[in-house]
């Protein structure tokens, strides 16, 4: 009895420490579920299924990559309020080879498709109640956590609560349904 | 393992199994079951396939839930791309569901094609095999899978005992197969991908690897972010996205690569460089004319390539061609060249590969570490099927040819044919073979994995002109060759069936089927066996062996004989692993041998030769030629070019003199075109332009211009202009300093956009040796609309 009182008190403190540091970071706690909706309709329509690589929502002038790294080395603020989001893998050179451009004109009919991509899981898989969650994604071309998770992310949905604590994965562990089928 | 059938469900396949009991499937049949399905909380499970397009040949990682394929991305573990992929792998998922997809097959009646039954279709093909065998031909892929390309090779082989049958890969790869086996007596490839991890030095022949073989560019040019020294000098004609990332670009004028190659050996040679020892030991001197030459008489023949004459031609700067000749001479640089279509499809294309392979030959560089020419390829299984199984129409499985007696009777005891019943005239080459149809010389056509109605060149005189013919097409979606077609049949694709490919580096990868194909449409493999079977029961003899028996007879482990015409059953058994262990058998002649089809299954594909070692463990061969890497060269040879025809072991250096393209531009035609691909679309995009992000990345054709070009013509971008050669014309909007800038005076066309067909107006002359087209180089003019 005692015992779950006092994992009942140390989850709520871990909840209560969670919404200050949120709350220092500026999430607008009003209207947090339409806000959700709108960042996930956005996420979602720049990709053909959870976690693949993100269409560029911009036109593309560019042959080389030192101009897209120009805006997405860093979270980079643009005049017209835009935010480019950083890349978390910087160390691949050629990013037109998996990100291609969607604002191309020339554009005459629509793609009719039944494609259905994978959807971004609801929550992170958990241990218990107020585990860290796993990460709901392969590791791999994601190895700069904060580049998505960060505080500068404007897709507040995605913003880690303490960034401060560096070693992500002491933490978080990656997910069990990333696992490959092997054959006999 | 067992006769396995692929991975489905528990339930389905348990209804199956009663299905196939009644069936009476015989024992040794044991359906592979799998019931895990709800082993995670998402449902999803992530399987290995190799990437469905190109010939780089990505390991994939195929995400299914719920029978459907939701997402796709690069395998870790797969050693040619190391988890990376380009756009269309991650999009290859969405190739499967585009709304328009054939579900059944189609019979052309009253000029319309309508809906039929399988066995109607079938049994029309049959009866029309009936009436001309010799006169049908099979028009093939080199996307078909090993075992599809081997079934409709003994199909048509084998069971009509004509040779005319020619797979696409004649447009893509011919022009690299002769070069090879002119150059070393065997084909593909001595190195392998791991050559660009160690190499200091990346040449670019005519090649955009940046968007054509993106993953290797990135394996190659994502050392220099990590610190190594490297260098890529990008040879071509026009300003790509290789160009941009190149540290040198050497700009030629068309068709003048062959007085770059030659070039190169001229310095060479007049400096000393070369590497004495080993052309000493490990290389011949041939001719054109195929007459050997001493040493002497090669130096003699490179006299007239100077620096100067070379530059005047080409538009090189000497500097340049020294530059090169410096890389070749130093004897610690390792060198990949690497080359696809801009030397492949080229009016002397078998000797621009020749000469290429002579520069390496002369410096040394090449069967060593981050030394090698390396020739890229465009199809997943160019070089699986149609190069090794030799789906070709002078060639018999396993690098054998139809004009060889041997070869033959070989072939007919694998078979079980009675002796003498091959055919030993070769076919029609893919050229001819449309010419044929367009004749008559060629009656009926069976089209597979391919879309002829946009990819052949001068388009105008190929399908247009072939009226009355039967013409059968399997295809996953309505294409520009099917509005041809008097039959349609809906075939499954990629992960809707079992597989095998082999890449560039003759690596072979295995997958297994992992959703159903939508509606009625059903495996290439089945619907030829099952057109087979019908001709065999209308007593056609050809479809049966020396004992009477089935050609196409398909047995499980005991000896029993499978019923793989019925679809029923063929959908249960593992026909694929049937045929491949049959095929195996041709492997070891030319040395290619490939291991048992349990090896692939549980390996991110092998590269042959695979021989068992004396530990038993089947081993892949990385570089070929290398004593130590391949098995077949002999302790303390080195290096030793083991399949050269004379049996000397040495490598040819071939005296190509330089010859002039058929066309060139001229006062009323004053622009070169150059046709080609772009990286979001995989060559006539049936499947890239059904994936929404790939089609709204590039949606349409256009034509590239020159600056300098577009000012004279008064136009810019999005204006439209029409291109006329002396063959067709059609219209297409400008793009100035898009993603790639050609050179002055010349134009560049994508051929992806079914709309604007590009091939109206190129050029259908070919390699005399090869017999492949030149996509690359014809006359045009520009007219603004």
């Amino acid at each position: 009895m005692t015992f779950i009182f006092v994992y009942v008190l140390i989850s709520m403190g871990f909840f209560v420490q969670n919404v200050l540091l949120a709350k220092e970071q500026g999430y607008r706690f009003k209207n947090e579920s339409a806000l959700k909706q709108e960042e996930k309709y956005t996420r979602e329509s720049l990709r053909a299924f959870y976690f693949a690589p993100p269409v560029v929502p911009h036109e593309v002038e560019s042959r080389g990559s030192n101009d897209c790294l120009r805006c997405h080395l860093q979270v980079t603020k643009l005049e017209d309020g835009r935010v480019a989001m950083q890349t978390p893998h910087p160390q691949f050179s050629n990013c037109l080879q998996c990100h291609v451009p969607s604002k191309t004109p020339g554009r005459e009919k629509e793609v009719l498709t039944d494609w259905e991509g994978l959807e971004e899981p609801k929550r992170g898989m958990r241990g218990f109640l107020v585990s860290p969650p796993t990460v709901p994604h392969r590791i791999y071309l994601r190895e700069n956590c904060l580049s998505c998770h960060g505080p500068k992310n404007p897709n507040m949905r995605l913003r880690t609560s303490h960034p401060e604590r560096s070693r992500c994965l002491q933490c978080h562990v990656p997910n069990v349904d990333q696992e490959f089928q092997t054959y006999p | 393992m067992n006769n396995t059938v692929t991975r489905r469900d528990f339930l389905k396949t348990s209804a199956k199994i009663s299905a196939l009991a009644a069936l009476g499937v015989g024992a040794g049949v044991t359906p592979f079951v799998q019931a895990s399905e709800e082993k995670n909380s998402s449902g999803l499970k992530w399987h290995k396939a190799p990437c469905r397009f190109c010939g780089t040949g990505c390991g994939l990682l195929v995400g299914v839930k719920k029978g459907r394929v939701v997402a796709t991305q690069g395998d870790p573990e797969a050693p040619v791309n190391k988890g990376l992929l380009c756009a269309k792998g991650y999009h290859a998922g969405g190739a499967l569901y585009g709304k328009d997809r054939l579900r059944t097959p189609l019979i052309r009646k009253n000029g319309k094609l309508e809906p039929a039954s399988w066995d109607e279709a079938i049994d029309l093909i049959a009866d029309n095999i009936i009436k001309d065998p010799t006169r049908f031909a099979v028009y093939g892929s080199g996307q078909w899978t090993i075992p599809e390309g081997y079934v409709s090779m003994k199909f048509l082989k084998g069971g009509l005992k004509s040779n005319q049958i020619d797979p696409n890969a004649r447009l893509c790869m011919a022009s690299a197969v002769v070069g090879f086996i002119t150059t070393f007596g065997v084909d593909e490839p001595s190195g392998c991908y791991d050559d660009l991890d160690v190499c200091d030095t990346v040449i670019c022949w005519g090649n955009n690897w940046a968007e054509m073989h993106p993953v290797l560019f990135s394996r190659f040019f994502d050392r220099k972010a990590k610190g190594d020294k490297i260098k890529m000098i990008d040879m071509a004609t026009r300003r790509t996205r290789t160009t941009e990332a190149a540290d040198h670009y050497i700009e030629f004028q068309p068709q003048t690569d062959m007085l770059i190659a030659n070039g190169i050996c001229h310095l060479l040679i007049k400096r000393g460089t070369y590497d004495k020892k080993f052309v000493q030991d490990k290389v011949r001197f041939k001719a054109n004319d195929k007459l050997d030459i001493t040493f002497e008489q090669y130096v003699a023949f490179l006299e007239e390539y100077t620096p100067e004459h070379v530059s005047k031609l080409s538009g090189v700067s000497v500097e340049q061609l020294n530059m090169l000749a410096d890389l070749f001479s130093d004897p610690k640089e390792k060198i990949v060249s690497l080359w696809c279509m801009g030397m492949n499809q080229h009016t002397r294309g078998t000797a621009i590969n020749n000469l290429v392979y002579n520069v390496h030959l002369l410096s040394g560089k090449i069967a060593k570490p981050g030394s090698t020419p390396f020739s890229l390829t465009g199809q997943p299984s160019a070089c699986g099927t149609c190069r090794e199984v030799g789906t070709l129409a002078h060639a018999l499985p396993g690098g054998r040819v139809v004009k060889n007696e041997e070869h033959r009777r070989e072939t007919e005891e694998i078979w079980n044919l009675p002796a003498g019943t091959l055919n030993p005239k070769p076919g029609f080459h893919t050229v001819a073979m449309f010419k044929a149809l367009a004749t008559g010389d060629i009656t009926g056509m069976w089209v597979q994995v391919t879309n002829p109605g946009q990819s052949m060149p001068n388009l105008n005189e190929t399908l247009k002109k072939a009226h009355d013919r039967f013409f059968v097409v399997s295809e996953i979606y309505p294409t520009a060759t099917t509005v041809y077609a008097d039959v349609v049949l809906p075939s499954a694709m990629w992960v809707e069936k079992n597989g095998l490919f082999g890449n560039s580096e003759r690596r072979t990868h295995q997958w297994f089927k992992l959703v159903e194909p939508p509606g009625e449409a059903r495996d290439d493999v089945w619907q030829t066996i099952a057109v087979a079977r019908r001709l065999y029961e209308k007593g056609f003899e050809g479809m049966k062996d020396k004992n009477g028996e089935f050609l196409l007879k398909i047995t499980d482990d005991n000896g029993a004989e499978v019923e793989a015409w019925k679809w029923e059953v063929f959908n249960l058994f593992n026909v694929d692993r049937v045929l491949f262990e049959e095929y195996r058998k041709f492997t070891t002649k030319k040395h290619k041998d490939l291991a048992p089809y349990e090896e692939y299954v549980s390996h991110r594909g092998m590269r042959w030769p695979v021989v068992k070692d004396s530990m038993g463990v089947w081993r892949e061969t990385p570089r070929r030629y290398v004593e130590g890497e391949d098995p077949y060269v002999k302790r303390g040879e080195g290096i030793s070019f083991y399949m050269a025809k004379a049996g000397d072991n040495r490598a040819i250096i071939w005296a190509r003199p330089y010859e002039p393209p058929p066309e060139v531009p001229d006062q009323e035609y004053p622009f070169w075109l150059c046709t080609g691909r772009v990286v979001e679309h995989w060559h006539t995009g049936t499947m890239t332009r059904r994936i929404k992000e790939l089609y709204h990345a590039n949606p349409r054709a256009y034509v590239e211009l020159n600056p300098d070009d577009a000012e004279a013509l008064d136009v810019f971008n999005n204006d439209l202009v029409k291109i006329v050669s002396r063959r067709g014309s059609i219209e297409l909007p400008v793009s100035i300093n898009g993603r790639s800038t050609p050179q002055k005076g010349a134009v560049f066309v994508p051929f992806f956009d079914e709309s604007k067909l590009i091939n109206l107006v190129t050029l259908d002359a070919y390699c005399p040796q090869s017999k492949e087209p030149d996509y690359k180089k014809c006359a045009v003019r520009l007219e603004k609309v």
